[in-house]
């Protein structure tokens, strides 16, 4: 073998030994990050830092701490080390966004007499003053027991889980 | 461990029974029902174009059919909805509430056509936006006839009800290719996009307590299907047809709010939501005859709504059961005819529809029937003006719609299109 064929080899070699190696630590890499990070519960969203080239960040929340690591474009960000911090993100608010129904209108009926389902009982001579002209605000501001309509709103329909949605969005 | 285990032997029943009641409210799809006819031909004849389309329409009911176009076809209409509801509400006596009405005008369809120059047979290429359901709708009740209209008159007394507005468009691109000498074959592929803003109103007054009570949920829908089509000629005078329609995957965002007062103070409460459900496969068979100048066209379409599947915003196993309790399947039928007047350059066009309604839960007094008349008048050698009219009614009711009190709800509809094609 000739000298300039020796060095050509060589340089092949080492060339082969970089990508290979290279390719080697970086599908490496998550197993490491999945180590360091696995007992933490919550991450931020992961995403691509385009300014600095093929590196990839994600950080757990509360803490300073930022994992670099250098991926190849096309590793698939949600793959994320085993992590799946993005879907799991989408998946959470897909949990927590549950369909809004719509109602019945059994449960839009509050329970307490404010509406009177009985049409046929006299009317009481006592309350029922029916002015001829629409009520004026001030008119219309009696105190009434609301309790049992706050129950009943509050009961079985969705209206519990959205306030639950509420909360959760305003963390967010 | 034994306690649990007693403990958990005691609760599955009330386990088992927690996920038997399930409220049929929680599966209702407006999508599934109200469906629009495409192009002012088929809303002339009542949709019966699966063996019969011989314009842009061809896409969205057979684009098998597109070949039989062989110049370029611009196409565009409007169409105007009268909506009409009157309930009966079954207290004792019956309170029969007054009409409720409400008026849309939409745009409804818009299609080009693109032969594709061929050394044999046809293929023909397609993109159209159309409305294919329309969400517009109103519904009202009372406790006693004419309150809702004016309740500070009328005194005690309650009365409430929904408004839907929007409708979903599908924008369809699609070619046919002509196999054989009389068999054609057509794809398409649909985007479904729209929306729903949906309101439910309840308003009472009883001495001085008033209560008033409005609860709006705007629905943003995107989806996606496709379907295949065949098209075979079995002589010159009779024409077949068939299309599957691919499942449809249909997924809604949502945003909630609502206005709770009572005695002048108010609560509102907001939220959002999203999920996913996917409508199955609808399969479609249709034949045609022309004599002469006559042209008679019936069509069939098979989908079984049992088989709607929701992937996301609800437990699934419920949900999906529940899809299989309240729903059927449904078989539409389609009859359409057309007498044209060559030297007059018109027209005209009649037909009827039956569009069976596959959310059974409300129980379905009769369902939606549609009689349809139009016609056409060429005003030129390549410009078409079309008209064609809709007349629907249906009745439906609410078996336990408040506390056990039941609803019979008469709904009929009045639609108008008018549109203009060009060819050349």
């Amino acid at each position: 073998m000739k000298t300039w064929q020796k060095g050509t080899a060589f340089h092949i070699a080492v060339f082969l030994l970089v990508i290979v190696g290279g390719c080697y630590t970086t599908l490496r890499s998550p197993s490491r990050l999945t180590d360091s990070i696995v007992n933490e519960t919550r991450y931020e969203q992961s995403e691509w830092d385009f300014g600095r080239g093929w590196y990839y960040h994600s950080r757990a929340v509360g803490s300073n701490y930022f994992y670099y690591h250098s991926m190849p474009w096309w590793y698939n960000r949600n793959r994320n080390y085993g992590i799946d911090t993005t879907s799991a993100v989408d998946k959470q608010s897909e949990l927590d966004d549950g369909k809004i129904a719509r109602r019945n209108f059994d449960n839009v009926f509050p329970s307490d007499g404010t509406i009177n389902i009985q049409p046929n009982t006299p009317p009481d001579s006592a309350t029922a003053v029916v002015p001829a002209t629409p009520l004026p605000d001030s008119a219309i501001k009696y105190p009434v027991s609301k309790t049992e309509d706050k129950k009943k709103e509050t009961e079985g329909n969705e209206r519990n889980n959205i306030s639950d949605k509420i909360n959760h969005r305003g963390r967010r | 461990m034994y306690k649990s285990l007693v403990v958990l032997i005691l609760l599955a029943p009330a386990a088992l029974f927690g996920q038997m009641l399930g409220d049929p409210h929680s599966v209702y799809e407006i999508a599934t029902e109200n469906n629009l006819f495409v192009g002012i031909r088929a809303a002339g004849m009542a949709g019966a174009q699966i063996a019969a389309a011989e314009d842009g329409a061809a896409l969205w009911y057979n684009p098998a059919l597109l070949t039989r176009i062989h110049r370029v076809e611009l196409a565009g209409a409007l169409s105007y909805q009268r909506f009409f509801n009157q309930t009966t509400y079954n207290l004792n006596p019956p309170v029969i509430g007054d009409e409720a009405q409400t008026n849309n005008t939409r745009f409804n369809s818009f299609w080009a056509v693109f032969p594709v120059p061929t050394d044999r047979g046809g293929l023909s290429l397609a993109f159209s936006a159309n409305r294919i359901k329309n969400f517009d709708r109103i519904f009202r009740f009372e406790s006693e006839t004419g309150w809702w209209n004016n309740p500070y008159a009328a005194g005690d007394g309650y009365g409430g009800g929904e408004n839907d507005i929007g409708g979903l468009w599908a924008y369809s691109f699609g070619g046919g290719i002509e196999i054989s000498r009389n068999a054609s074959v057509g794809l398409s592929l649909d985007l479904l996009d729209g929306g729903d803003e949906y309101t439910q109103m309840l308003d009472s007054i009883s001495g001085l307590y008033t209560y008033s009570d409005r609860f709006n949920l705007d629905d943003s829908y995107t989806g996606v299907t496709g379907k295949v089509g065949l098209a075979f000629s079995a002589g010159p005078n009779f024409h077949l047809g068939t299309v599957v329609k691919f499942p449809t995957e249909i997924t809604i965002k949502q945003v909630y709010d609502e206005r709770l007062e009572i005695n002048g103070e108010v609560d509102r409460y907001y939220g959002t939501g999203r999920y996913k459900y996917v409508m199955p496969f609808s399969f479609g068979a249709g034949a045609a005859y022309y004599f002469n100048q006559f042209l008679l066209a019936a069509d069939i379409n098979y989908t079984d709504f049992t088989q709607i599947e929701y992937k996301s915003g609800l437990n699934r196993v419920s949900a999906n059961e529940d899809v299989k309790r309240y729903y059927r399947d449904i078989l539409g039928i389609s009859i359409g005819a057309e007498y044209s007047f060559p030297e007059q350059g018109l027209t005209i066009r009649g037909g009827y529809n039956h569009d069976p309604i596959p959310f059974k839960y409300y129980s379905i007094d009769r369902d939606p029937n549609t009689f349809t008349g139009g016609f056409s008048y060429l005003v030129d050698r390549t410009l078409k003006i079309d008209l064609a009219v809709n007349f629907s009614r249906w009745t439906t009711g609410d078996p336990d719609f408040n506390n056990g009190i039941s609803t019979r709800e008469k709904y009929w509809t009045r639609r108008f299109y008018l549109g203009v094609s060009y060819r050349y």
